[in-house]
């Protein structure tokens, strides 16, 4: 069971699993996808300080703010990255990544920035296309 | 077996368990490191090109051949002219200065990346809520340019069973081209 402990496979490799599981999913359930349950997190949270104004949002009644089977798809992958990540012992503690911090230096702050910024634009950009 | 998947709690952990598997896969090929990312986009790396290349050719061909084997429907999203243009344009933007995606970036997390935990996963979370507000405006008007409908390409081309796989064939052997020719060239 080495393979399991490599820290990386073959990307052809990789890929070909994701292209395997996207047919178990298509066949069982419904195709893969992670960004709508960003929407419907925020939903859930939103829900907690101000339940009415969810309710009125349209957007909010088409993706309805719960924990349907992508969510947990997204709960997966978070474990079994981290099952990964500890068997090929490459689990660590990092705020800036090495590449950021060649061209822009270790400052913390400046990397949140620009980290929270473009998730925010990112997503905004994703659920428009609707991807 | 079947009546369970099809229950609602089957389809919770049917879900659980495909995103662990995805999760271990994407760690695997290195899909969660910001480099990976960030390396593509500066045409330096192309470990997350050849992931998602070769996903779309073992995912076409076995869903095509399920499709045709009559077991499987397939659910395009409608398309977008207007939309999925713009949204994608912001999307390379933010999805640049993040260097995490919102799959990937999970995994991100697991492997203690805290610039994702802290910074980008929340921030994607305020963008879809921002998103929520949005579209109350956006459904009347920029949500309705080009929609081309739910649209798949061999039906533009008016290519059905068997035709399209003429079109697999082709679009697979591109692939398989292009992928060699990076192994080739180091890569």
């Amino acid at each position: 069971m080495d393979w399991l402990k490599r820290e990386s496979w073959s990307p052809y490799i990789g890929g070909a699993i994701i292209g395997i599981l996207s047919w178990i999913a298509f066949l069982m359930v419904a195709p893969l996808g992670a960004s709508t349950s960003y929407v419907r997190t925020s939903g859930m949270i939103e829900k907690i300080f101000a339940s009415e104004h969810v309710k009125s949002l349209p957007y909010y009644l088409k993706e309805v703010p719960m924990i349907d089977w992508q969510w947990m798809f997204v709960a997966g992958v978070l474990i079994g990255a981290f099952i990964s990540a500890w068997l090929s012992g490459t689990l660590y503690k990092k705020f800036v990544p090495v590449m950021w911090n060649e061209r822009f230096g270790g400052s913390r702050g400046k990397r949140w920035v620009f980290a929270f910024a473009g998730g925010v634009i990112l997503m905004f950009g994703a659920r428009m296309a609707d991807g | 077996m079947a009546p369970f998947i099809a229950s609602a709690t089957g389809k919770l952990l049917m879900g659980l368990s495909l995103g662990v598997i995805f999760g271990f896969t994407i760690h695997k090929s290195r899909m969660t490191r910001y480099e990976t990312i960030v390396g593509l986009l500066r045409l330096r790396d192309f470990t997350m090109l050849k992931v998602m290349l070769s996903a779309i050719v073992v995912g076409m061909v076995g869903i095509y051949f399920f499709k045709d084997m009559g077991i499987l429907k397939l659910s395009p999203k409608s398309a977008l002219v207007g939309a999925n243009i713009i949204g994608g344009l912001i999307f390379g933007v933010g999805f640049a200065l993040a260097g995490y995606c919102p799959t990937t970036g999970i995994g991100s997390i697991a492997e203690g990346r805290y610039d994702a935990l802290l910074g980008a996963i929340p921030g994607m979370l305020v963008g879809a809520a921002l998103y929520a507000e949005a579209y109350t405006y956006l459904r009347n008007n920029l949500l309705q340019w080009g929609d081309l409908g739910k649209i798949t390409i061999p039906d533009v081309l008016g290519w059905g069973f068997p035709y399209h796989w003429i079109l697999i064939f082709i679009i697979c052997t591109a692939i398989i081209v292009f992928c060699r020719a990076l192994q080739k060239r180091g890569m």
